[in-house]
């Protein structure tokens, strides 16, 4: 190694090399990884155009023609679950925006008999694990005739995301400063008011962050999802495109595409809002 | 509306104003507050925190689907602590917390280190969305195009080895005892691995790292600090944080852990060889009908996941950060 010279790392790392250099081997390796990762999804995206005869034929490269028509057989047995996830989706992250927002509000802006208590009795089941309530919350659901209903999915769903929503926006609205405030209650707008004149619309990001993790969550989970709904016809995407899976064996093609059209609604969220994607997953991190 | 009650002048740090007078008066003329956190208060209470009580007192009782309920007092957790599978199902999720702490932390850590070592900002944010694009499929789809890669007949594993000359090794990956288990943890391999939190460990590595101050590094530069140094002198002791939530998120997995399983292997797998404490939770438990033991599954885990936070120290220092953090 030369003697050290002044110059930043990012014109010449310790080799000697020059940053393009360095670039070029560290990007090639990085992008392998990434084929890596990828290369199931590339392999679905190719068979999906395929029909069995294809697969057998042609398993790793593109076979000719295309068969679009995977696509309309694969449609035809899980739009009834892409409809019922978005549903789910919509009520569920609706429910949580308009219950996080203003209880986040109340804590971050007011003070009140009680606030310490009520707060923490929120934030502290963010330390409590789902598992304890999986069995009781099904017992719950069935005395309450909610069994195979949708609202077995969106109550639970709802409350889950609920306590780190509501720190979240209390977080934001804390965030946003002080003179505002002031200045909006000098001139006499009331608690509503401000609310939803300048809380709301100063807090949207941490909004979007929560409605992109609520329908991730909803598109991810399976587990509760499993235990509620028997109904074919209430299925959402993790349990339906189980049934769909064990329904298709042996015919990849459309089994493919399924996979894919399930997949479309996260990756197009990705696609344009993938900064609030990464934080979102980020803030759900904290709360499992 | 009537202004409820004063706008708090600073954030939750400024002392409290001496008001111990007229309590009642101040509670009385808050109520619109009250009325604003009502439906989330009256959703937690009834399905958040009604079915923990509910929950640990059903505990106590044994219904199966034929007999009524009977009180059975800790008959249930005597059981489960002699029930061979839920220990069985715990030494696998043991399994699992280990792979998640050593490859399931070592290859995003190279990774992300690999990615702010690049110059070109729009190479590496190139790189970085294909990297995670992967999290962008949902978990069903990701296990079952998994299982498809397992699968023994038409699989990509099998008829790669195959095509390879190699076909000794193909295998009935997800059907073998001995291999369904770390066929599990391999899913999304290398970077996100879906037993150990998915993209999650590479994202809140990546973000530490590109977090270090600029002239800290210039610093190390200037003082002649190689680039495999300042990992070990810089980096790591600086992921503290990281290391610390994703530590946090390992030990509360030890006891969630099992989705995946659900997914992929029917029953736990060939011979419980994947089970997990939450799917012997859903088969025995609800599956089965009988609640009062699931229950009892639940409280262990849940009084295990405690005791493994609070030995960790992690439950006071996390609450308190919680609860005093302010944004920024």
């Amino acid at each position: 190694m030369t003697a050290p010279a002044l110059v930043s790392p990012k014109v010449r790392s310790s080799r000697g090399w020059t940053a393009r250099q360095n670039d070029a081997v560290i990007g090639g390796v990085l992008a392998l990884v990434a084929l890596l990762g990828l290369f199931p999804f590339l392999f679905i995206l190719v068979g999906s155009f395929k029909t069995q005869a294809q697969l057998t034929q042609s398993y790793w490269l593109p076979a000719f023609p295309l068969h679009f028509e995977n696509y309309a057989v694969a449609w035809e047995q899980i739009r009834g679950y892409t409809l019922n996830s978005f549903f789910v989706g919509a009520v569920t992250s609706l429910a949580i925006l308009s219950l996080g927002t203003v209880s986040g509000f109340v804590f971050a802006r007011y003070r009140f008999p009680g606030r310490n208590f009520f707060f923490s009795s929120i934030i502290i089941l963010l330390a409590v694990p789902g598992i304890i309530n999986l069995v009781p919350l099904f017992i719950l659901m069935r005395s309450l005739h909610l069994i195979d209903t949708l609202w077995a999915l969106i109550i639970p769903y709802t409350v889950g995301n609920l306590y780190t929503t509501v720190y979240l926006m209390r977080n934001a609205v804390t965030g946003i400063g002080e003179e505002i405030f002031e200045a909006a209650l000098l001139d006499g707008a009331s608690g509503p008011q401000i609310y939803g004149r300048i809380a709301l619309p100063l807090i949207f990001p941490t909004m979007g962050t929560v409605i992109i993790t609520t329908l991730t969550g909803v598109w991810n989970e399976y587990l509760w999802a499993l235990l509620v709904i028997n109904d074919p016809a209430k299925r959402t995407i993790g349990t339906g495109l189980q049934f769909f899976t064990n329904q298709l064996t042996t015919d990849y093609g459309p089994l493919f595409a399924g996979y894919l059209l399930a997949s479309l609604p996260l990756l197009i969220l990705f696609a344009f809002a993938s900064k609030y994607f990464v934080a979102g997953l980020q803030a759900g991190g904290t709360k499992q | 509306m009537n202004e409820p009650s004063s706008l708090a002048r600073s954030g939750p740090k400024a002392t409290p104003r001496p008001v111990k007078r007229r309590t009642l008066e101040r509670t009385l003329a808050s109520w619109p507050l009250y009325l604003a956190l009502l439906p989330t208060l009256a959703l937690l209470a009834v399905f958040a925190y009604w079915p923990t009580v509910q929950g640990v007192l059903e505990s106590l009782f044994s219904s199966t689907v034929q007999d009524a309920r009977v009180f059975v007092g800790f008959e249930n957790y005597r059981t489960l602590f002699q029930d061979v599978t839920f220990w069985k199902g715990f030494v696998n999720a043991i399994w699992y917390f280990l792979f998640g702490i050593t490859v399931g932390w070592f290859v995003p850590f190279v990774i992300a280190e690999l990615l702010v070592s690049l110059s070109n900002p729009r190479l590496e944010y190139a790189l970085r969305t294909l990297l995670i694009l992967p999290i962008a499929f949902p978990a069903a789809v990701f296990a079952f195009v998994w299982s498809f890669l397992y699968d023994p007949n038409d699989g990509v594993f099998n008829t790669f080895l195959n095509n390879v000359g190699l076909g000794g090794l193909a295998h009935n990956w997800l059907g073998d005892p001995h291999t369904a288990l770390g066929s599990l943890m391999m899913v999304g391999f290398p970077l996100i691995l879906i037993s150990s939190g998915g993209g999650l460990p590479f994202l809140l590595i990546l973000v530490g790292l590109q977090n270090i101050p600029r002239d800290i590094l210039d610093a190390a530069a200037i003082d002649g600090c190689s680039r495999v140094r300042r990992v070990f002198a810089i980096d790591l002791p600086l992921l503290g944080t990281q290391f610390g939530l994703l530590t946090m998120l390992a030990l509360i997995g030890l006891t969630q852990a099992g989705s995946i399983t659900l997914l992929l292997a029917t029953n736990g797998g060939p011979a419980f060889s994947t089970t997990t404490p939450v799917v012997w939770l859903v088969q025995s438990g609800i599956s089965a009908g009988n609640f009062g033991y699931g229950v009892a599954m639940g409280t262990v885990l849940f009084a295990i996941s405690i005791v493994l936070s609070l030995s960790y120290q992690g439950l006071p220092r996390l609450l308190g950060r919680l609860v005093n953090r302010r944004t920024r």
